[in-house]
């Protein structure tokens, strides 16, 4: 399998990500499979940011810090990363290597400023040996009726006839067109498709694009769901609560910070069993922490935040499609087991560009109406058709307040038998954990999230099995705990943070010894730091 | 459906309350399409009390939370019943972005101007000269006006009453759910335990007429400020027609126009 990686660095605002995108997207039409990288800081114009593309004909999920091509939109670029360049690597910049002076071109022919990326990314199109058209059908497709559209056309012919020279590093495609989706897009159009009526957030990194995105689907005609930005994420959640009392299908996103603030909230869900669905795009903390970049320390929250003791169900998936399935998955248990559902992801996974053959379908999702809400699952009742109390108190079936000791029983008891229910129907028909590699191998690496790609992409070099677990609560220990007694080598628990949070489960609930293999950097491992790290 | 048993205070003016309600609710006939929400707090247990839907929230949340309700199904009534601790404390930003939202729904705060269930500390409009095991040299700062700070956040319905009058109440109650927007009625009410200002508010208090415009409103709003001193105008001080969010939001106008829930689109 070839892995070529490309880096695209430049000001904030230059448009490397726009680059990026660009590139990717022509790729993928031509049958490749991209793995897109962010790399930004917390500011809007000036400061540096960076994307790695890493193309394949094979699935890929990770990138390499050993560059092929360098694409330079600023000099900063080039002091920063040429020490990441292959001996054989190639540099488009203004400065060094494929020297484009983008100044002259933009004077000479009287084109917009803003349309610098299109000639580079033209000439890297040439570099990369595609053809010109495959540029000018995705300009045709996302610029046509723009402002800057015949420029761009323009840029992309100057910018294809500035070179002759081909590379020659792609590997041959299969030629099937693919999709390219982030994490967040996998979420919103999942979200929509499992019938997702009010979105409810407020803006934190890395959960705001999917905010974006839904306002965006949102202003389509014919749109069958709002999203709505109230006051702060105290707010979010309890007007969540209140719609979804009301019969909306209502769901929330936010960051770690924000789910603090939600968690008050999430207990109100446990006792008043108004179904939630949440989004928690988890970053580097604790405080304000790395806005931008990505860590997995919110496993502990996801699993046991908000007092007194109640069911939730926590998936956590891996890229993109995972996301899909897990937002899916997340309406349908909260519909039916009046419950919390958790979707637990990270930046990486959530701005990250994963390729996918074709979308998973997702399944329509019915909510069962009724008098009154006493079973388990199914009924829910409705205000305007019938009368229905929640409430935060400890409450009787009809949902008034009581202070005895047989209703407090009772009322648990419901509690933990929903969450008896609940869990087995998940443990016995959902897909809670995935096993990737060779029956015979010698370790087993375990990992959840974001750490997916990167261990998967490594797997053919570390003689490893792959435990990936996909539902965080309930837990599948028995599976997993059948995988570590077949593991004759070592058990490796793989996650983003410093102190192993995942590690600490796995050794609590399965009884058994684990090396952690730790990375609290905010920066996700390359397929490298996993093969040195496994022996 | 079976109510819980009543646990107010014996003479408790929460009972003329939930007179004042009961009646307004049967005279405007909106049973069948009220939700209500509920603070906590001794205002809180109304919600046991009457035989509606709704939730009984979080301390400080009723306001978000009959918001979300009015989101999730533009077709009810919502009115919200809080207390001061709630509305003026805990839940202070609510307040004032429901004003700003202008969404079509009521809030009632019941202002006694203590945290009884909790046996008796101050609250943002408790008069400086309020003390109490929490607050034994008395309690610092100035009380808060919450008429002012609803009418520069631009809510559009704002009244105050006194409980006791259960007439009144009623009367303006029944203006405030019919009002279209955000509708906000104080109702002060003595605590016959921890804050007993029957004599104070029956003896100050006299009703105004609406006034004709914001500065006026403002005015009048400022002849009392919570100290138990001097006259306590009672009334509507403001109110307008203003378009709310629901009308301007394409998906719940389009819900309201065709009556109907989201899961039927």
């Amino acid at each position: 399998m070839v892995r070529v990686n490309i880096l695209f660095g430049g000001q904030a605002g230059q448009g490397a990500n726009e680059l990026a995108e660009t590139i990717s997207n022509i790729l993928v039409k031509a049958g490749y499979y991209v793995f897109n990288y962010r790399d930004y800081g917390s500011f809007v114009r000036g400061e540096h940011n960076f994307n790695i593309l890493c193309i394949s004909e094979k699935p890929v999920y990770s990138y390499d810090n050993e560059i092929d091509i360098l694409v330079a939109l600023d000099k900063k670029t080039l002091d920063l990363h040429s020490k990441k360049l292959k001996k054989t690597g190639a540099i488009i910049s203004k400065e060094q290597g494929l020297k484009i002076d983008t100044a002259k071109i933009i004077e000479q022919h009287k084109l917009d400023k803003r349309i610098e990326n299109m000639i580079f990314a033209a000439v890297l199109v040439k570099l990369l040996g595609l053809n010109i058209n495959e540029l000018n059908n995705y300009i045709d497709k996302k610029f046509r009726g723009k402002s800057l559209y015949e420029d761009d056309i323009k840029a992309a012919k100057i910018g294809y006839d500035l070179t002759n020279k081909k590379l020659n590093i792609l590997p041959k495609s299969d030629s099937k067109e693919k999709i390219i989706l982030t994490g967040s897009e996998g979420i919103s159009i999942s979200a929509i498709d499992s019938g997702l009526d009010i979105y409810f957030a407020y803006p934190m990194t890395p959960a705001t694009p999917v905010m974006h995105i839904l306002a965006k689907y949102e202003t389509k005609k014919d749109s069958k769901f709002m999203m709505f930005q109230p006051e702060n994420e105290i707010a979010v959640a309890n007007m969540a609560l209140g719609a979804s009392f009301a019969g909306a299908r209502s769901m929330v996103g936010t960051s770690g910070g924000g789910f603090d603030l939600m968690s008050e909230a999430l207990s109100l869900q446990g006792i008043s069993e108004i179904p939630l669905v949440v989004y928690l795009a988890s970053r580097p903390g604790p405080g304000t922490g790395i806005p931008t970049y990505s860590m997995q320390q919110d496993i502990n929250i996801a699993l046991y935040s908000s007092h007194g003791e109640f069911p939730r169900a926590v998936i956590i998936p891996g890229d993109a499609e995972e996301c899909i399935q897990a937002t899916n998955s997340s309406f349908y248990l909260s519909q039916k087991y009046r419950t919390l559902s958790i979707i637990l992801s990270d930046k990486h996974v959530a701005e990250s560009k994963f390729t996918l053959t074709s979308v998973p379908k997702v399944n329509e999702i019915k909510t069962n109406f009724a008098k009154t809400d006493k079973n388990y699952a199914g009924a829910r009742c409705l205000p305007g058709i019938n009368i229905c109390k929640a409430s935060s108190y400890t409450h009787d079936e009809y949902g008034i307040v009581s202070e005895l000791s047989s209703v407090n029983i009772s009322m648990l008891d419901k509690l933990n038998k929903k969450t008896e229910i609940m869990n087995k129907e998940i443990l016995s028909k959902f897909e809670t954990i995935k096993i990737y590699g060779k029956n015979n191998a010698k370790n087993l690496i375990i990992g959840a999230g974001s750490v997916k790609g990167v261990i998967l992409d490594s797997l053919d070099e570390i003689n490893s099995r792959f435990l990936q677990i996909i539902y965080l609560a309930p837990l599948d220990i028995e599976k997993i705990k059948k995988e570590i007694k077949n593991c004759k080598g070592k058990i490796y628990v793989v996650e983003y943070n410093s102190t192993g949070q995942l590690a600490q489960i796995i050794e609590d609930k399965c009884r058994v010894k684990v090396e952690k293999i730790l990375k609290y950097d905010a920066r996700p491992f390359t397929p490298k730091d996993i093969i040195k790290r496994v022996h | 459906m079976k109510l819980a048993d009543i646990t107010w205070c014996p003479g408790c003016s929460n009972f003329s309350i939930l007179a004042s309600v009961q009646n307004t609710i049967k005279e405007l006939g909106i049973e069948k399409n009220l939700a209500i929400t509920t603070g906590i707090g001794c205002h809180g247990k109304i919600f046991d009390y009457l035989p509606y839907s709704g939730v009984y929230c979080l301390h400080g949340r009723a306001i978000p939370t009959g918001i979300g309700i009015k989101i999730g199904n533009p077709n009810l009534k919502v009115i919200c019943f809080t207390g001061d601790g709630d509305t003026y404390a805990e839940g202070i930003g609510h307040f004032i972005h429901a004003c700003r939202y202008n969404i079509d729904m009521t809030l009632i705060v019941h202002n006694n101007q203590t945290f009884s269930l909790t046996t008796g500390q101050p609250t943002p409009t408790s008069e400086p000269t309020y003390k109490d095991k929490t607050m034994l040299i008395g309690s610092f700062g100035q009380p808060l006006n919450p008429i002012k700070l609803a009418l520069s956040a631009g809510a559009s319905f704002v009244a105050r009453t006194y409980a006791n009058d259960i007439k009144h109440t009623t009367e303006i109650l029944k203006q405030a759910i019919k009002h279209k927007g955000f509708s906000f009625v104080e109702i002060l009410q003595p605590c016959i335990i921890f804050h007993d200002t029957r004599k104070i508010l029956s003896e100050n208090i006299y009703k105004i007429n609406t006034s004709k415009n914001l500065d006026e409103a403002m005015k009048k709003a400022s002849e009392y400020n919570y100290n138990l001193k001097g006259k306590i105008p009672v009334g509507i001080f403001w109110q307008e027609e203003k378009q709310t969010l629901e009308e301007q939001w394409p998906q719940l106008k389009n819900l309201m126009d065709k009556n109907l829930m989201w899961k039927d689109l």
